[in-house]
């Protein structure tokens, strides 16, 4: 498979009274065609400012300062505004957590659908609203033309979050990037827009960069997931790896204090401490101070992320020495 | 699990036929309708236990609790604490009452008052009750800190200076400074982080076994709910739909919507994907101002029948700790009859 989407040496940071602060440290990942990817991390973690960076959405006072993000080989962080406007919402779409506010109220939700297809496919009038109603109509909301004419208020919170998918689906995107699109809503609906988004993954072929604190989401979801923690990637493997034997102590401890709904519940096993905000990171490994296995190393230099096997990379010491050991 | 059924349980709280409507009437076209927010809720709460109560939003729970801490007047019914009736209190007796139950909210961002000092949002009740004053009143809030797993050190900082866990932790403090016997607790995990979640959670359910504290634990999030919860209350359209041992609840859900509800939950473990059994629930919450007829989530069920749009299904019994409201129970459609009865 084919890279889609290849993130080198991301580095997003934002400009504070108290000087810079890295949101985004040194990011790297890549997405191939087809696949669905995750970023799994707390608030803080970077996550969505990865995300927003990708398509040159990240607020000021941010700025992303280094690295390459390459979308079918060519850098859109060295396109013009109009270049990347091309692509925006044509070929890479996005899909926002919060849609009541994603929308805009006063519009229509047919007319916000038809926007980007009229600026992007040049079709307009009747055929652009054939082609609204055929969308609501794939993402699942009953009666599309009554709902065409409806503006976002009047719609439940599973509603919108499908015309936000409609949306996002409206130029038949390559990359479609979800920003915690469950998260406001209810487990019913969680489930029924999930299936939508599954459908899309495996019916069209759409790949989906999905971003949640939810690990029964990514379960659910994911191919390869993408552990962030403080700014960083701390872990990436394939979903399977990281359930059945997740390496990061972080990663291990995000598994533990899940609450299971099956089994007697033993006691959870929190991490303990607080996530560090943004201007407070720590040095060396940004997860010392929470970590069980923290030795004198670990507070001084940052690990690098140790390739431990095919497709998966883990930035702690503790596997420092099992590479260095297969090396011999 | 006999062990909830037990005959001289000490009852702390009961509800009985609990009402609460909103009117909505449009005067000017003289129709009369009402927004049935709680509708004929009864549930007995013993002491010392914890009841989860769960729901999609707008089910009532929310409403359930503030009607529990007598923030909200009822349209009908009664809520007997230690079998006193509070709607028959005047202001003064209900002040007093007020110090054996106490809440905690959800958004730790909004429920604390960004203008005082974490000392002053602890000592708040414990001043206005005139319990403590000086030096003892500051000794009081700095166990109550550590009680929650604050330092003394941070008691002049103000909200603002503290992480979400942290903040709700200063919430929990404030609710346990009058010694409270009941504690509802309105989604105190839902804005926190997953790693912060587990924390209050050990700290609440710590806290009750110090304590000897009941609660009713408002949440949507159905595993962590079942992590706190001795008994599971579900709720669709203002009604309790089905209550149960928490363990017996997940293993042999009897109404569907609980088996929709728990099925819909996304199980972290990639390697049940595809082969668990989904049956994931169409459509959104009806509007409430118009409920369905009969049974309300017939109109969402996947084994509703006739007899569902007519006729209004009453809480049955399977055991005394499992009751539901539904004409077909799962695996026991067209089965034994059960016995009437309330939770």
């Amino acid at each position: 498979m084919s890279k889609l989407l290849q993130i080198n040496n991301l580095k997003t940071v934002f400009y504070t009274e108290e000087g810079q602060v890295p949101s985004v440290d040194n990011v790297s990942l890549d997405i191939k065609k087809g696949e669905t990817v995750a970023i799994v991390g707390e608030s803080g973690s970077g996550k969505s400012v990865t995300a927003l960076s990708i398509l040159g959405l990240v607020p000021s006072p941010g700025r992303v300062v280094t690295g390459e993000i390459l979308y079918e080989g060519k850098d859109l962080l060295k396109m013009t505004d109009k270049e990347i406007k091309k692509i925006r919402g044509n070929e890479i779409s996005m899909i926002f957590q919060e849609p009541l506010s994603a929308l805009n109220p006063v519009l229509t939700v047919g007319k916000q659908i038809q926007e980007s297809i009229e600026l992007h496919q040049k079709k307009k009038g009747k055929r652009a609203k054939e082609k609204v109603i055929q969308l609501l109509n794939r993402v699942g909301i009953p009666r599309p033309e009554k709902v065409y004419y409806s503006y976002p208020h009047t719609l439940s919170g599973g509603m919108r979050q499908r015309v936000m998918i409609a949306m996002a689906l409206s130029c038949r995107p390559k990359l479609i990037i979800a920003d915690e699109p469950t998260t406001a809503l209810d487990v019913t609906t969680q489930a029924q827009i999930l299936n939508l988004m599954k459908s899309l993954s495996e019916e069209e072929g759409t790949t989906i960069l999905i971003i949640t604190h939810d690990l029964g989401v990514v379960a659910e979801m994911a191919d390869r997931v993408v552990v962030m923690y403080a700014g960083q990637v701390v872990e990436q493997s394939t979903v399977y790896d990281l359930f059945e034997k997740p390496e990061h102590p972080y990663t291990k401890g995000l598994l533990d204090c899940t609450p299971k709904i099956h089994g007697e519940s033993e006691e959870l096993l929190a991490i303990e401490g607080t996530v560090p905000t943004i201007q407070n990171r720590p040095t060396g490994c940004k997860f010392h101070p929470r970590c069980k296995f923290t030795h004198e190393k670990c507070k001084e230099k940052d690990p690098e992320l140790f390739t431990i096997k095919e497709k998966q990379k883990v930035r702690c010491y503790l596997h420092e020495k099992v590479i260095e050991e297969r090396l011999k | 699990m006999n062990d909830l059924i037990r005959k001289n349980d000490e009852i702390l709280l009961e509800l009985k036929n609990v009402k609460k409507y909103y009117d909505i009437s449009n005067s000017f076209l003289k129709n009369k309708s009402y927004l049935k927010a709680v509708d004929d809720i009864s549930l007995r709460v013993r002491k010392g236990e914890t009841i989860g109560i769960v729901g999609e939003s707008g089910c009532g729970k929310s409403t359930l609790g503030n009607l529990i801490m007598q923030m909200l007047p009822l349209t009908e019914g009664q809520i007997l604490f230690e079998g006193e009736d509070m709607s028959n209190l005047s202001a003064n007796q209900l002040r007093k009452k007020r110090l054996d139950f106490q809440m905690i909210f959800q958004d730790p961002f909004s429920s604390l008052n960004p203008r005082m000092k974490v000392l002053d949002i602890i000592a708040e009740p414990l001043r206005t009750y005139r319990i403590a004053k000086g030096e003892e009143l500051e000794n009081k809030v700095y166990s109550l800190m550590d009680l929650v797993g604050l330092n003394k050190s941070q008691a002049y900082r103000y909200p603002h200076e503290f992480s979400g866990g942290q903040r709700q932790r200063i919430g929990i403090a404030r609710a346990l400074a009058l010694n409270p016997k009941l504690i509802v607790c309105d989604e105190p995990i839902s804005a926190l982080d997953v790693s912060i979640q587990a924390q209050i959670l050990n700290l609440l359910s710590n806290l009750q076994k110090k304590l000897g504290l009941t609660y009713i634990f408002i949440g949507h999030g159905i595993p962590a709910v079942k992590y706190i919860s001795d008994r599971i209350a579900v709720m669709y359209m203002g009604k309790i739909v089905e209550i149960a041992d928490k363990n017996e609840i997940v293993k042999n859900p009897k109404h569907p919507y609980t088996e929709a509800l728990l099925s819909a939950i996304p199980v972290p473990d990639p390697k049940l994907r595809g082969n668990k059994k989904q049956t994931v629930i169409e459509g959104d919450v009806p509007n409430p101002v118009n409920p369905p007829s009969g049974c309300r989530f017939h109109t969402r069920c996947l084994y509703a029948e006739e007899k569902c749009k007519r006729e209004e299904p009453q809480m049955k019994r399977l055991h005394s700790y499992h009751q539901f409201a539904c004409h077909y129970p799962i695996n026991h459609q067209g089965g034994k009859e059960f016995e009437n009865g309330t939770a």
